[in-house]
C-alpha cells in the first residue's frame, strides 16, 4: 500500500507498492474473454498454429510409419530385426568367429515375449562355377524351414521355388544369368574351411529370385545350413548369427540390449542397417527445416495479429495506464492472450492429427499404382501406416508456444515505451 | 489534515510538434482544495487538458512542480506515478473508456482488482458504487448493451469506488445529449457535495461550468479568470 512521506518540511515519495501481483491471476479471466472479442481474428490465428501443430506432427508420423514400415520390411528380406554374432564376427566376418550352442540359443530367445522367429545362418564367401563360368558370391547356410516362414526373400523367386530339403540352393536372378544356369542344373560351390581346409558343395538350383537389391540378386546363394555345416566342417550346433524376427520393431529396440551376453554380440536393426540409419537422419533433417519454415510463417500470422490488436487496443490500454496498471501488467495480460490463443490452435491441430492418424493407422495410405508395383516386387506393403509421433509432439508444441510468445511479446513491447495521455488521444 | 489537495506551481509544458514548440502551459499556479468542484475551461489549445493530464500523473511538467495529497510528482518515475494514479485519483474520460468484456460489475471492480483487493470484498464494493450512481439494476450488462449515459456512470462509478482523493473528469459530457448531461452533473454535484469528493473537470461545456463551485478560464496555456 502506499508509503508516502512528509520529511523536514520537504515533500518527498518513496516507493508505493499497491498489492498488484494479487490480480495477476485474475488477468486470465480478462485475457480470456479479450480473445473471444475478435472471434474471427482469434479462430484464424488458432487455426494458423493448428495448421503447425498439424504439419509438424502428422507430416512426421507419416514419416514414421514409413520409416518402421521400411525397417520392417528391410529387415524381413535378410538381415533380421536382431542378429546375434561371435564378438568379432561383424568386424572380422571369418569363418571360424562363429557361435556353438545355437539350438539352446535359439530355444532360449524364442521364449521371450515379443519374439516372433529365430533362426541360425551360417555364411562364408565363396567360388560358385557351372560349366565354364565362375563368379564369386556370398553362400548363406539357412534354416530353410524357418527362413520360408519369415524371410521375403524366399518370396520373391521369379522361376522355381524355395529350398525343400538337402542339396538345394536358390539362388539370385542375375548370379544365375551370369553363370548361364537355370532351374534344375547344378551349381558348384568351392569355399576355405575351418583351419584352410576346401569347402566343397554342389547343389540343385531350385528356385531363382529377384529382390530388387541388385547386390543381393548377383551375389548371394542360399543352401540348406546342414549341408554348409557339412561342407565347412561347422559343428552341427554351430552357426554365424542367430536371425531374431521381433513381432514389431519397437519390440525389437526393447529386445536388442537383452540377448547380448558373454561371447554374444547382439546388433539391432540400427547396426545392421546403418545406410537406413543415415537416410533416416537426411530425412529427418529434411523435416525439421519443414518444422521452421512452417513455425517462422506461423509466428509471423501471430505478430500480425498482436500488432492490430495493440492497434486496435491502444485507447483501451491508454485508460488501463491511467488508472494505474503498469505497462508490464498489460504485456503480461497480451502474453496470457497469445498463450490462451496457442492453446486453442494446439488442442485444434491435436485433435485433427489424432483423428487423422488414428483413421489412417487402421486403413493406410495406398500409394500411387507405379510406386505399389515397385513397392510389391520388393515385397513392401502397399499402403502406408503413419504411427503417431510423440516426438514430434514434444517439438511442435514448445516450438508453437514460445513463437507465439514471441510473436506476441515483439509489438508487446513498444507498450513500454507508450504514454497514457498519448494512446488514450489516439482513439480522437 | 491538509485541506490543499492539489497544488501546481509555476507549471509549464511545452510539446514540440515538427520543430515548431508549442507551449501548452506557461507558468500555471492553482491550488485545489478539499471538497473542490473545479471546471478548467477555454477554448482547444488553451492547455486544460495539459493541466489535467499534470494533475493526474498522466504527463510531467517542463518547469514547475505538481503537488497531490502532499506528493510531489516531480519527484517520482514512472511505476511510481502509476500506482499514485491507482491509489488517488480516479479518471473519467470523454469516451468512457470501459473495457468491452467486462459487465457493469466487473469494470467497476477492476482498478480495485489492481489494488489487490478480495473478489467478495470488490464486488460488494462495486454493486455499492453502482448503487449509488443509480445503476443497481444493470450490474450484469456489459458497456455494449447500455447507453452513452450508462456507460458514463459506470465510469465514473470505476472512478469513484476506490475512494480517491481526488476525481478527473475529461470532457465527461462530450459524448452525452443535454439531458443525459444534466443527470451527470447531478450524479458529479451529489458526489461533491454529499461525499465530499474533490473534482476538476476540464470542459468547454457552459452547462457543467454552471454546476461547478469553481471556475478556472485558461487561455493560450495561462489562467486568466478564476471565480
Amino acid at each position: 500500500m502506499s508509503d508516502i512521506s512528509l520529511t523536514d518540511g520537504t515533500l518527498t515519495a518513496v516507493a508505493i507498492r499497491p498489492d498488484i501481483k494479487r490480480a495477476t491471476p485474475e488477468l486470465w479471466g480478462v485475457a480470456w474473454r479479450n480473445i473471444t472479442r475478435t472471434k474471427r481474428r482469434t479462430w484464424l490465428t488458432a487455426c494458423g498454429i493448428a495448421f503447425a501443430i498439424l504439419m509438424m506432427t502428422f507430416v512426421r508420423s507419416l514419416q514414421v510409419g514409413a520409416f518402421i514400415g521400411a525397417v520392417d520390411n528391410s529387415a524381413r528380406i535378410m538381415l533380421g530385426h536382431i542378429q546375434l554374432q561371435h564378438p568379432v564376427y561383424e568386424d572380422d566376418p571369418a569363418i571360424e568367429n562363429s557361435i556353438h550352442g545355437i539350438n539352446d540359443i535359439i530355444a532360449d530367445v524364442e521364449s521371450r515375449p515379443g519374439v516372433e522367429i529365430v533362426s541360425a545362418r551360417a555364411q562364408s564367401f565363396a567360388l560358385t562355377s557351372s560349366g565354364e563360368r565362375s563368379f564369386g558370391a556370398q553362400i548363406i547356410g539357412v534354416q530353410y524351414e524357418k527362413e520360408a516362414v519369415w524371410s521375403s526373400l524366399t518370396r520373391m523367386q521369379v522361376d522355381g521355388r524355395y529350398i525343400e530339403g538337402p542339396g538345394e540352393a536358390f539362388i539370385g536372378s542375375a548370379l544365375a544369368r551370369n553363370l548361364g544356369i537355370t532351374i534344375g542344373d547344378e551349381l558348384v560351390i568351392l569355399g576355405t574351411a575351418v583351419e584352410g581346409g576346401v569347402a566343397a558343395l554342389v547343389a540343385d538350383v531350385v528356385g531363382t529370385y529377384t529382390s530388387g537389391q541388385p547386390e543381393l540378386d548377383r551375389a548371394i546363394v542360399q543352401v540348406p545350413l546342414q549341408d554348409f555345416q557339412v561342407a565347412w566342417t561347422l559343428a552341427p550346433d554351430e552357426a554365424h548369427t542367430v536371425i531374431v524376427i521381433a513381432e514389431s520393431v519397437a519390440d525389437s529396440e526393447e529386445l536388442a540390449p537383452q540377448l547380448g551376453r558373454a561371447g554374444l554380440r547382439s546388433l539391432n536393426w540400427r547396426d545392421l542397417q546403418p545406410e537406413m540409419v543415415q537416410m533416416m537422419e537426411m530425412k529427418l533433417i529434411g523435416t525439421y527445416v519443414l518444422f521452421i519454415l512452417v513455425a517462422i510463417i506461423v509466428i509471423f500470422s501471430v505478430v500480425n495479429s498482436f500488432m492490430m490488436i495493440i492497434f486496435e487496443r491502444t485507447p483501451e490500454f491508454g485508460m488501463l495506464m491511467a488508472v494505474g496498471m503498469r505497462p508490464h501488467h498489460i504485456i503480461i495480460q497480451l502474453q496470457i492472450e497469445a498463450l490462451l490463443v496457442c492453446i486453442l490452435g494446439i488442442i485444434l491441430g491435436l485433435g485433427i492429427t489424432a483423428v487423422g492418424v488414428g483413421i489412417l493407422s487402421e486403413t493406410g495410405i495406398a500409394l500411387p499404382a507405379q510406386a505399389g508395383e515397385l513397392l510389391k516386387s520388393m515385397a513392401m506393403p502397399e499402403r502406408m501406416y503413419p504411427v503417431f509421433s510423440f516426438g514430434a509432439l514434444f517439438i511442435a508444441v514448445p516450438v508453437m508456444v514460445l513463437g507465439t510468445q514471441l510473436a506476441a511479446l515483439i509489438p508487446g513491447l513498444r507498450l513500454r515505451h507508450m504514454h497514457a495521455v498519448d494512446a488514450l488521444r489516439s482513439a480522437e | 489534515m491538509n485541506d490543499v489537495v492539489v497544488t501546481v506551481r509555476g507549471a509549464t509544458r511545452t510539446y514540440n510538434e515538427e520543430t515548431i514548440p508549442v507551449h501548452a502551459l506557461r507558468g500555471v499556479d492553482l491550488e485545489v482544495h478539499r471538497g473542490d468542484f473545479i471546471s478548467l475551461a477555454g477554448p482547444s489549445g488553451s492547455g486544460k487538458s495539459t493541466l489535467l493530464n499534470l494533475i493526474g500523473g498522466l504527463d510531467q511538467a517542463d518547469e514547475g512542480d505538481v503537488i497531490v495529497d502532499q506528493v510531489s510528482l516531480s519527484e517520482l518515475n514512472e511505476n511510481q506515478l502509476s500506482d499514485l494514479r491507482l491509489e488517488k485519483i480516479g479518471f473519467v474520460f470523454q469516451a468512457y473508456n470501459l473495457l468491452p468484456v467486462l459487465t457493469a460489475e466487473e469494470n467497476v471492480g477492476f482498478v480495485m482488482q489492481l489494488q489487490g483487493m478480495s473478489k467478495t470484498e470488490r464486488s460488494e464494493r462495486a454493486r455499492e458504487t453502482l448503487a449509488s450512481v443509480g445503476l443497481e439494476d444493470l450490474a450484469d450488462r456489459r458497456p455494449g448493451d447500455m447507453s452513452g449515459g450508462q456507460q458514463q456512470r459506470v465510469a465514473i462509478a470505476r472512478a469513484i469506488a476506490t475512494k480517491p482523493v481526488l476525481l478527473l473528469a475529461d470532457e465527461p459530457s462530450a459524448n452525452l445529449d443535454s439531458g443525459t448531461t444534466e443527470e451527470l452533473l447531478q450524479l458529479l454535484k451529489k458526489l461533491n457535495e454529499e461525499f465530499g469528493m474533490t473534482i476538476v473537470t476540464a470542459t468547454h461545456d457552459p452547462m457543467v461550468m454552471a454546476y461547478t463551485s469553481r471556475k478556472i478560464n485558461l487561455r493560450d496555456g495561462a489562467i486568466v479568470v478564476s471565480t
